[in-house]
């Protein structure tokens, strides 16, 4: 079965800037994929050529197994913008046509925009849509993003306008959608977002693919650990050379944040200090330090 | 084709103050001049055909601002993220910008045979001439709906107009078809008895060029960008 969204050297120039370079990107099917990078990354020009808004300058790429921005593919397609847009009119009637577009018919589409709008906790289904609050409208996208019973869902930025409960609604249908085996792209500032529903992450900036991969792998990988010691006295000569890299001290004991190469070297100076090992734990990354760190690297040099 | 009507009854529905205000426009003039009782048959006339320039340019303006509109507003985001393609989605705009013009003709109808009963006149002329602008309508619609693909929206309205006005001029130069039909609409009589013999195959040649401009317009508009502001 072909890939739910494949980019294939993609490459969109606006005049003499380059919006996207040379993206190669695959969605597998059933898979979460976070689509990360700062702003002007590229990551909305990128989802505009999949849905074929944007032509591409060179490259080009796959949907559902067909060229992106083919009509049949966006039946089966669920695509919520950054900033959702609605025609004079009912949320009901906003969500229906969503549905009718692509194909969805009554009495099936009915129940379905309604079962949606209640999921959703949009109440006021009868309210004009454009006088929603942004985070309401945000909902409502959603709720037209799903309509079709998709099976690729693209979100850009689904939860930036959203309060903590709208965002818990958010990612459980999310998560619902992910166990019924659709596949989903999504970008995102909402790092916690990310971190909490992704399979695997790709970080774009300046138009180019700079890391992709589970987010597992990048997150255990910090290269660092947390050695905690006891029965030590905290003017210790031993340790000094290790306080550089960060340490404190609590009631269990001295805590040291070190490189992994130095691990061995610290037990066993605070053994011959006569202190005794009360930890030692592999430290976590979270995805705001990979986002600050990837950032902060020379823009446009490809390393993954 | 249902698709392009879904959204067509949506775009009308936006716009819906605009249009019923242009609607009233035939009655509102027909008020004008008869306010003063029977009216003169040369301003009656002059007014009919004023009036028909007006739903022509109507047309004009409507289609080519549509799609701007929609492209500001990411409304377009909205319904091409959907199974629609491009050309449907032209036509939805081709609908959207005619279908006011058969409520306006109605109006143009209604009101000219209130004057033309005035005057004690046949009105035959008048029904002549609400056909030619529902055909030439269709033209104009597809003209303006090309240029607004190029052109900025004042720029593409000032464009089409400018065709519409354009082809009365190539019309009086012999051109056949759209122009021909405009000299026609600006040469019948409320009484209709000088229509050209040639009044049917210019009304189809006038269909042919509007389906010549709209595929054009459908070409050019696939193989482009739409005007989104994106990171």
């Amino acid at each position: 079965m072909a890939a739910a969204l494949e980019f294939q050297g993609t490459t969109k120039h606006f005049g003499s800037h380059v919006a996207l370079d040379q993206l190669s990107l695959t969605v597998e099917r059933g898979e979460i994929l976070g689509f990360l990078g700062p702003n002007g990354a590229g990551k909305t020009t990128a989802i505009h050529l999949a849905l074929g808004f944007l032509r591409s300058t060179t490259g080009g790429g796959t949907i559902l197994g067909n060229p992106f921005g083919d009509t049949r593919s966006r039946a089966r397609i669920g695509f919520l913008p950054d900033s959702p847009a609605f025609f004079a009119g009912t949320a009901l009637g906003a969500v229906e046509l969503a549905g009718r577009l692509n194909n969805v018919r009554d009495p099936q589409l009915r129940e379905r925009a309604k079962s949606l709008l209640a999921k959703l906790n949009l109440t006021a289904a009868g309210k004009d849509a454009r006088r929603f609050s942004r985070g309401m409208q945000q909902r409502l996208g959603m709720a037209q993003a799903l309509v079709n019973d998709p099976e690729l869902l693209i979100l850009d930025e689904p939860t930036s306008a959203l309060d903590p409960p709208g965002v818990l609604e958010v990612r459980g249908l999310l998560q619902t959608a992910r166990d019924e085996g659709k596949s989903i792209f999504f970008s995102s500032n909402q790092l916690s977002e990310v971190e909490q529903i992704c399979d695997r992450i790709a970080f774009l900036d300046h138009g180019r693919l700079l890391r992709h991969g589970p987010l597992a792998a990048f997150l255990e990988d910090s290269g660092r650990i947390e050695v905690v010691l006891q029965n030590l006295p905290a003017e210790s000569e031993a340790l000094l050379p290790y306080r550089q890299y960060g340490s404190e001290s609590s009631e269990n004991g001295m805590h040291f944040v070190i490189p992994v190469r130095l691990q061995r070297e610290l037990i066993e100076r605070a053994w011959a200090a006569g202190g005794t090992l009360k930890s030692v734990a592999p430290l976590r990354r979270t995805l705001e330090d990979l986002f600050v760190a990837w950032t902060e690297n020379t823009p446009g040099k490809p390393k993954a | 084709m249902i698709k392009a009507c879904l959204i067509a009854q949506h775009l009308l529905w936006q716009n819906r103050w605009l249009f019923l205000m242009l609607m009233l426009w035939p009655y509102v003039m027909a008020a004008i001049l008869c306010a003063g009782g029977q009216p003169d048959p040369d301003d009656v006339l002059w007014m009919l055909h004023q009036e028909c320039f007006a739903g022509l340019a109507l047309v004009a303006v409507t289609g080519s601002t549509l799609l701007g509109n929609e492209q500001r507003s990411r409304r377009i985001i909205m319904v091409l993220a959907r199974s629609v393609s491009r050309p449907q989605y032209l036509f939805a705009m081709l609908i959207t910008a005619w279908l006011p013009l058969v409520l306006y003709v109605t109006g143009f109808v209604i009101s000219g045979i209130f004057m033309a009963s005035l005057l004690h006149k046949p009105y035959w002329g008048i029904a002549e001439m609400a056909g030619e602008q529902l055909v030439l309508g269709l033209w104009a619609g597809a003209v303006s709906v090309f240029w607004s693909i190029l052109l900025p929206q004042i720029v593409a309205s000032i464009v089409s107009v400018a065709c519409v006005g354009l082809a009365v001029y190539v019309g009086q130069l012999g051109m056949i078809g759209p122009a021909r039909l405009l000299l026609a609409l600006f040469q019948t009589s409320i009484s209709g008895k000088n229509t050209p013999l040639t009044l049917g195959i210019d009304a189809v040649l006038t269909v042919f060029a509007g389906i010549v401009w709209f595929t054009a317009a459908s070409w050019l508009f696939s193989r482009r960008d739409l005007n989104l502001t994106t990171e």
